[in-house]
């Protein structure tokens, strides 16, 4: 089966958000470095269309 | 949203002017109320994900396949970097040296001891010390060690102890009959690797003065602890106890509340 190139970028950027989330369980993280994480999720959801 | 000044909106209200209540605030409406901010200390964040994270705001949706996955890679490679020294510093937090010298030592709930020991070793790489802070070549007499319910160190698990350093000219059997009980094996390994690596290698319980070239008795009969000279606590096991001297007793102490000057434990880090 031939998967879309725009259906593997979604898949990667769900991987990403998988990521992004995953870093935001870290307890050492400095605050700016927080913030940008989750604008950066907004941001993913946002190309994904579910914002 | 795609607008520069948008975006640099966005970095600036989510970042810089963001009290930490704030975005605590922000990080429960999104699930992560379990997240309590700077509960261990942080850590420096390489420059290159602030750059991977203003690319992905800025470009988004024109990022190649390739580009999402390697950012993707970066971030789990940070996690796991983050994820290691945050287990090392909630190891850390469980040893504690009492002004009047008691010792206090918990393993933190969720790991062995074993693992607890890659961990420091892995922690102490990262902060560039050149060798292992514990020996993990005495895996099988550790695993026998901490499978035995007598000996084992029990995660969660407070232990206080002294190390006798004045009685290191007597046998165990004299010891014992002096100063009762001593602490697990485990428990010696664990406080002094992590005095190391807290001290980066300047600071031992074990050899108050360096050079030393002292051994230490835990609970585990016919079985020493000692530190190398390049740094790296290690086990001696298959010792006979009665005719081995200068060897510092550690002794385990019970009455919790007639040794510690503030007499009472609640208001220490616990991590069990």
């Amino acid at each position: 089966m031939i998967v879309k190139e725009d259906e593997k970028k979604d898949l990667a950027f769900r991987e990403l958000r998988a990521s992004l989330q995953a870093l935001l369980e870290r307890k050492n993280l400095p605050l700016q470095e927080r913030a940008l994480i989750l604008a950066a999720i907004e941001k993913v959801e946002t190309l994904l269309g579910e914002e | 949203m795609n607008r520069p000044q948008d975006l640099a909106r966005l970095i600036h209200e989510r970042s810089v002017n963001e009290s930490q209540q704030d975005l605590q605030a922000r990080l429960d409406a999104a699930g992560k109320g379990d997240t309590t901010l700077n509960e261990l200390p942080v850590v420096d964040v390489p420059e290159t994900f602030r750059s991977q994270m203003l690319r992905l705001l800025e470009n988004g949706k024109s990022l190649s396949l390739q580009e999402i996955r390697s950012i993707t890679a970066d971030i789990d490679s940070l996690g796991e970097e983050l994820h290691c020294q945050e287990r090392a510093e909630k190891i850390l937090q469980g040893i504690h040296q009492h002004k009047n010298g008691l010792i206090e030592v918990v393993l933190p709930v969720e790991m062995t001891f074993l693992e607890a020991m890659e961990i420091l070793n892995g922690a102490a790489r990262e902060r560039g010390m050149p060798h292992d802070l514990f020996s993990l070549e005495d895996r099988r007499f550790w695993e026998a060690n901490e499978s035995d319910q007598r000996l084992r160190l029990v995660p969660g698990e407070r232990h206080f102890f002294s190390l006798e350093h004045d009685a290191s000219l007597e046998r165990r059997s004299d010891q014992l009959k002096q100063f009762g009980s001593s602490v697990p094996l485990a428990a010696l390994a664990l406080a002094e690797t992590a005095e190391r690596l807290r001290s980066e290698g300047t600071s031992s319980f074990f050899e108050p003065i360096p050079g030393g070239n002292t051994w230490v008795r835990g609970r585990t009969p016919g079985a020493l602890l000692s530190v190398s000279h390049r740094g790296t606590v290690f086990v001696l096991p298959g010792v006979d106890d009665e005719s081995r001297e200068r060897t510092v007793y550690a002794r385990e102490v019970l009455d919790i509340e007639d040794h510690l000057e503030d007499g009472n434990s609640s208001s220490r880090v616990s991590v069990a």
